[in-house]
């Protein structure tokens, strides 16, 4: 065998073993967790609880709803979500659940109260200031156009002028 | 400084708004229940034994959230451990096991010699009801039943130190 084949044969061995070993220490981690099993839910069970966890914020991820994220904590949520509905909890009463434990940042929307009318209510009141910005420049603007009035004063005025330089000219 | 009125008031509203933005979040590991009595709950000990949040009551208490697969907790193990070894008469400790399974769990106490109790919590209703996100997370309940704090994450000795001063342990 050459020295080239010995090498690739070694590489190929220490790849296999590099694989045993990380799925030998990655499936025991993830089997150790116990969850209970998810509720048996039908289409529009699974759409009500896709929208509804949909509004929910995932705590353990980046910008994610609980309804798109795959975290224990979401999973976790999703199952809980799934069993109060089954047992008739409205959605009123799940969202009032989960943010009197979590705190009403586990809600994508923020509530309107408290900080929430700031999040609510600044974005609106910019845009009425920005109408009221625009609507002051265009009122200056418009007042700073010369008037019926002023036009005929000058054409006047222009006229005579223009009759004083002919007389002049004339003289 | 009248026509410049417009422009101060939608940068102040700008600035109103980023505030909420930024203190809406806050500290990640502010609980919504820090100052609410701490959630009941009774079930039977890992160990066996009955155990009831009530027969906790008049003496500071330490819940920790934790699962034998979560490598954070391995870190923080042997700190809860000789803590509970030298300090146990200070202030009580609960463990919560959330998402394992009781064979692993038993094997986790045996191997960082973790002498207080650990409620089993295989459907997520105690974690929830203490708003926990993930594991390790600890609360830190004062003896008049109070949510002081709660610590998300590994905990080390100063941190430990620090958190239990705020419900009256001093080491």
């Amino acid at each position: 065998m050459s020295i080239i084949s010995k090498h690739v044969l070694s590489k190929a061995r220490v790849l296999i073993i590099a694989s045993i070993s990380l799925c030998v220490y990655l499936v025991p981690s993830s089997l150790a967790q116990v969850m209970q099993p998810m509720p048996i839910l039908n289409a529009q069970e699974m759409d009500r609880l896709r929208a509804f966890t949909a509004r929910l914020r995932c705590l353990v991820c980046q910008g994610e709803s609980v309804a798109d994220s795959n975290s224990e904590f979401s999973q976790e949520v999703r199952r809980q979500v799934a069993v109060f509905f089954k047992n008739g909890k409205t959605e009123a009463e799940v969202e009032q659940f989960y943010a009197a434990r979590y705190g009403d940042s586990i809600l994508l929307e923020p509530p309107k109260k408290g900080l929430g009318i700031i999040l609510w209510g600044v974005p609106i009141l910019v845009l009425l200031a920005g109408m009221g910005l625009w609507w002051n420049v265009m009122a200056r603007k418009s007042n700073s156009e010369i008037s019926p009035e002023m036009l005929e004063r000058v054409e006047r005025e222009m006229l005579k002028r223009n009759k004083e330089i002919t007389l002049e000219e004339v003289k | 400084m009248k026509q410049f009125f417009p422009v101060i008031l939608v940068l102040a509203l700008i600035a109103l708004l980023g505030y909420a933005l930024l203190t809406g979040g806050g500290d990640d590991s502010t609980s919504a229940l820090e100052g609410s009595p701490a959630p009941t709950f009774a079930g039977t000990a890992l160990e066996g034994q009955p155990l009831d949040l009530a027969q906790y009551k008049g003496k500071p208490l330490m819940i920790n959230f934790w699962a034998s697969w979560c490598d954070p907790c391995k870190t923080e193990a042997p700190l809860l451990s000789a803590f509970y070894q030298d300090h146990g008469s200070k202030v009580q400790m609960l463990g919560i096991l959330v998402h394992d399974k009781l064979p692993d769990a038993m094997a986790f106490t045996r191997q960082f010699n973790i002498g207080f109790p650990s409620l089993p919590d295989p459907d997520f209703k105690v974690a929830s009801d203490y708003g926990v996100t993930g594991q390790p997370e600890t609360f830190f309940i004062n003896a008049k039943g109070i949510i002081v704090k709660r610590y998300m994450g590994p905990m080390t000795a100063e941190i430990l130190k620090s958190n239990l001063e705020k419900i009256g342990v001093v080491l």
